[in-house]
């Protein structure tokens, strides 16, 4: 629990400091890089991109349970929605304000610097997350 | 306008596709099954972290401040 707390607050305090820096800079690129290495660096080492890890396999077989092709259909139509959303308005320019792409429209939550730690903290939970899931499978495995 | 609607469509009909998922997991995946059906295989996950990773990079090395 209290590394937990700490991990948290650490992702927290990076976030802040990720969305004070100017966008287009190198010091930004940087900051979005180190955590992507570091996650990478991380799931490789716990055997996530491993291709004959029997456990690694099984863990991953495990977790999708039951999905099938057509019990995940509806999630590929709202892909595919989302999908050809998207080429649209970047077909009208990108930055068309009456069919805007995605971003354009994220962007909107992202004016403020407080939005932008918010939105950087769900993207560094959302990758430490699998990390986490897979350094318990294998530490309960262990014991 | 119209397509800041359909975006949030999209959004709900993300949420309703979760809901429905928890209530029968027979008919429909929750986003978290339908992801680790992706997982199943190295390739998947290769595409998931490069995913990840560009949201990243999209979202907070190169966003735009709209003026209006």
């Amino acid at each position: 629990m209290k590394r937990t707390i700490l991990v948290v607050g650490i992702l927290t305090g990076y976030s802040w400091a990720t969305a004070g820096v100017a966008p287009f800079t190198a010091f930004s690129y940087c900051l979005v890089a180190f955590p992507c290495v570091a996650f990478v660096a991380a799931y490789t080492r716990m055997g996530g991109l491993s291709t004959d890890d029997v456990k690694v396999r099984e863990y991953f077989q495990r977790r999708a349970g039951g999905a099938t092709l057509s019990t995940v259909a509806p999630w590929m139509a709202l892909l595919s929605a989302a999908a050809a959303l998207e080429i649209v308005g970047l077909m009208l320019g990108g930055r068309s304000t009456s069919v805007p792409t995605l971003s354009t429209t994220v962007d909107h939550l992202l004016a403020e610097r407080w939005e932008r730690c918010l939105f950087c903290l769900a993207w560094l939970l959302a990758g430490a997350f699998p990390l986490h899931r897979l350094w318990q499978q294998f530490r309960t495995g262990e014991s | 306008m119209l397509a800041t609607a359909l975006w949030s469509v999209l959004l709900v009909a993300g949420v309703l596709l979760e809901v429905l998922g928890r209530l029968r997991p027979n008919r429909v995946s929750t986003l978290n099954r339908a992801v680790a059906m992706i997982e199943r295989r190295v390739s998947g996950r290769v595409v998931l972290i490069l995913l990840w990773a560009l949201v990243g990079f999209h979202l907070f090395a190169r966003y735009t401040i709209p003026h209006s």
